[in-house]
């Protein structure tokens, strides 16, 4: 199954081949009334006193290597039948700079009655997972100018991002309010790299294959809007295929993860939770790594408040552990040799945003962060020079049709 | 204290009357004739997409700031403008849904309104063309 070399990357297609692909799907259906093209341009700026977040925020200036592009085209060609395709850029310091396929499907709406509907998306489908992963790349989307990070990491966002596969989904309308559930099973992006080295502590020479994964998302959602909860589960499991005088052996890792979300309005104040427990197994890597069993766990605390309808404010307090068990590293640093402070990360997080109008989003942040749990391998490759309390300025540009 | 009341109610009428000019209009062989504000809700978050007569539900707005769809959102939908586009951010960029047709001006709406079969907007009173739906 999983017969890909380290760096050919299935899911990344070049740019151009974006574009060509996106002008034959829209080419003939632009004679159709409900054809729909949308998209959103997006650039920030990173500025940290130390460590590196989407590219070299640690020098003296300041980073711009963080820039996001979309474009998506729809059409409903029948009542109950309708394409969707979305293609992303994304430039993130060393982490990512690709240009991918993020969603392609077709979406049968089965049954349609008064109170419910009932259908089937086929192709490659965006995760649900909490609030915010299905539209983790869309800056309008997202409540500050990156996700909380302990529940939308870094350093797994390439797996969760979508599946090639199929999605059921049910939404009803009931006298209390509306649910929402959706279930996803399919084959999710493979050779996850930052994972491998969150988890074997090195690039290793061989790679991980993911098995065919589930998850799904149950959301509902009160009359008046003013209440969203929602419960997340996923469960994916993987082998290790060892490269060439490796010292990992051929092992078995597995994640289960389970996400409560929650969400309040009061009037122009909304408050969000969110709270992540992951269970994860690894054996069989061989003497180097013997089998464990860790519980990460993260969780993050957001308000929000509307001054008027251009300006909203924001405050946050994120928290992730890699091991809950184990919440000030100390048993990491024992078995891995390094600071203690990789093994978890407490953000406090303050902004303002700025929407003069309908197209264009400004956002100001400012982060004093305990750990570096959270930052991605590929921007921060040497670990061992990681400081442990830094602090972070960032800001956005955003622009939409 | 009484006289207040009226003054109150004197200066405020010619602003609630005006509020209240803003109609939710279909094209005119729909033949539905007035809507629940929840069924309006589901239809305009994009959530409905078929109507009872099984055409596809084609939704039609006129920009977030404009003042129009402001008094729409508020008056006739009871929600405001930004939760609105939420949701449909949400749908649009999840690949799990469509997003209303934008028009630029009022004329434009009437005009889509009028010529697309399924087609459901709004306006301001006194309209010909469209059919005036009335919210429950």
């Amino acid at each position: 199954m999983c017969i890909l070399l380290k760096s050919a990357k299935f899911y990344q297609v070049p740019p151009q081949a974006l574009v060509i692909i996106m002008a034959i799907w829209t080419g003939p259906l632009f004679a159709l009334d409900s054809f729909q093209v949308h998209g959103f341009i997006n650039q920030g700026y990173f500025l940290s006193s130390d460590n590196n977040m989407y590219g070299n925020s640690d020098s003296k200036n300041g980073t711009l290597d963080f820039t996001e592009i979309g474009i998506n085209s729809s059409i409903r060609p029948l009542s109950n039948l309708r394409l969707a395709i979305q293609g992303v850029y994304r430039h993130a310091g060393q982490t990512n700079n690709d240009a991918r396929i993020d969603y392609a499907l077709v979406d049968w709406t089965a049954i349609e009655k008064e109170n419910y509907q009932l259908g089937f998306r086929l192709g490659r489908i965006k995760n649900p997972l909490g609030f915010y992963n299905d539209t983790r790349d869309v800056a309008f989307t997202r409540p500050s100018i990156f996700l909380p990070q302990g529940i939308y990491q870094e350093r797994s966002r390439d797996l969760f991002l979508s599946s090639d596969g199929g999605q059921f989904y049910l939404n009803t309308d009931t006298p209390i309010g509306k649910f929402f559930l959706q279930i996803n099973a399919g084959k999710l992006e493979d050779d996850p790299e930052e994972l491998e080295i969150a988890i074997l502590n090195f690039n290793a020479p061989g790679h991980l294959c993911i098995k065919p994964a589930y998850m799904g998302k149950l959301e509902f959602e009160s009359n008046s809007g003013a209440t969203r909860l929602a419960f997340s589960y996923a469960d994916i499991d993987m082998d290790y295929k060892p490269g060439a005088g490796d010292i990992v052996a051929a092992g078995d890792l597995s994640f289960e993860l389970l996400v409560f979300s929650a969400q309040q309005s009061f009037g122009q104040f909304t408050v969000t939770a969110e709270y992540l427990r992951q269970h994860n197994t690894f054996k069989n890597l061989g003497p180097r790594y013997p089998g464990s069993k860790p519980t990460s766990e993260s969780y993050y605390l957001q308000s929000d408040y509307r001054f008027n309808n251009q300006l909203q404010g924001i405050i946050r307090y994120d928290a992730s552990y890699l091991n809950k068990d184990d919440r000030k590293g100390e048993l990491y640093s024992t078995l891995t040799g390094s600071p203690n402070y990789l093994a978890y990360s407490k953000d406090y997080m303050a902004g303002m945003r700025w929407t003069p109008n309908n197209s264009w989003m400004v956002q100001a942040e400012y982060h004093r962060i305990d750990g570096v749990s959270s930052l991605s391998f590929a921007d921060n490759s040497d670990k061992m020079s990681l400081k442990q309390h830094w602090n972070l300025l960032t800001l956005q540009l955003s622009y939409r049709f | 204290m009484r006289q207040i009341t009226w003054l109150l109610l004197l200066v405020l009428t010619p602003i609630s009357l005006a509020s209240q000019a803003v109609e939710v209009v279909s094209h005119p062989d729909l033949g539905i004739d007035s809507l629940s504000k929840h069924k309006a809700r589901n239809i305009f978050s994009m959530r409905t997409h078929i109507w009872p007569n099984g055409d596809p539900i084609k939704v039609f707005v006129l920009n977030d700031d404009s003042d129009l769809h402001k008094q729409f959102s508020k008056h006739r939908l009871g929600i405001f403008p930004y939760k609105l586009r939420r949701v449909w951010d949400r749908y649009l960029f999840s690949g799990t849904g469509q997003v209303p047709t934008t028009v630029a001006s009022e004329e434009e709406m009437i005009k889509a309104i009028s010529s697309t079969k399924g087609a459901i907007g709004y306006a301001n009173k006194g309209n010909v063309n469209v059919h005036i739906i009335e919210i429950r």
